[in-house]
């Protein structure tokens, strides 16, 4: 069941992610990579709510976590093109670009994250206190 | 159509091994790991790297080699699976509870993963031109 979960979780997560890389081309370096840093921002923050919701045992059955948080976003979102577009920008003689795309993914990714988090905090009540 | 559903079983695949190596290598470093060192996030940052690397083989391989077939296998493996395996979301969740907690550390993963992944990525994009 678990692994079921994983399984159609990341494959639609890629699917999607697939698509949107084939909706909004190009994409592709020496110009920013703007499908992918749309996708990773909006993945973390799904993820940085998923979680939220976890600590606060308000996700659906034992597959919930499993085909949202370890399938779909984690197989939605990616770190391998991330990296391989920053080289590229670089090879490419972009370095700025480059430079500019890793500080930003990084830093708004973890705010989405914390943004995600925080707004479901504010409906479900503070997670840690209700926690076990 | 087919490299959609490639795309889709790959991706599958993708994300199954990568709780896979979570499963072996987190109870591993948790073992192993002494001090502050045990919030370090191990297995995504093995995950992270490896993925990155085999990524750059791929793209390298695919920027040299523009017929159809290779570049269907390089959508299949590259956005399906490399995409999949590695994670960004769970890379930014751990540096955001890092933040929280374990600032040393938090620095030390996202430079760490970060540096690796760039170097080993490049050196993937050049191996992968050769092939």
């Amino acid at each position: 069941m678990t692994i079921l979960a994983i399984v159609v979780g990341g494959g639609i997560g890629a699917t999607l992610r697939y698509l949107l890389g084939l909706g909004f081309a190009p994409s592709t370096p020496p110009d920013f990579p703007w499908v992918t840093f749309v996708i990773n921002m909006v993945g973390a923050f799904a993820l940085g709510a998923v979680m939220t919701l976890l600590a606060a045992h308000r996700l659906p059955g034992p597959w919930g976590k499993p085909f949202l948080s370890t399938g779909l976003i984690g197989g939605f979102t990616t770190w391998s093109h991330f990296i391989v577009e920053s080289d590229q920008l670089i090879g490419a003689r972009r370095s700025g670009i480059g430079i500019v795309y890793l500080v930003v993914s990084i830093v708004l990714g973890v705010l989405a994250a914390a943004l995600g988090a925080r707004l479901v905090e504010l409906r479900t009540g503070r997670p840690t206190a209700r926690s076990a | 159509m087919w490299v959609g559903i490639g795309v889709f079983l790959a991706g599958g695949l993708g994300a199954l091994s990568r709780a896979g190596v979570d499963a072996l290598v987190k109870p591993w470093w948790s073992r192993r790991a002494t001090g502050s060192s045990k919030a370090f996030p191990a297995s995504t940052f093995l995950i992270n790297v490896s993925g990155a690397f085999v990524l750059g083989i791929v793209t390298g391989y695919a920027v040299k080699h523009t017929a159809g077939g290779a570049q269907d296998f390089a959508t299949v493996v590259g956005v399906g699976f490399l995409g999949a395996y590695t994670t960004f979301s769970t890379e930014e969740w751990h540096t955001l509870g890092l933040l929280r907690k374990n600032a040393a550390v938090e620095a030390f993963n996202v430079l760490g993963s970060l540096c690796a992944s760039l170097v080993l990525a490049a050196l993937g994009l050049w191996l992968g031109s050769l092939l």
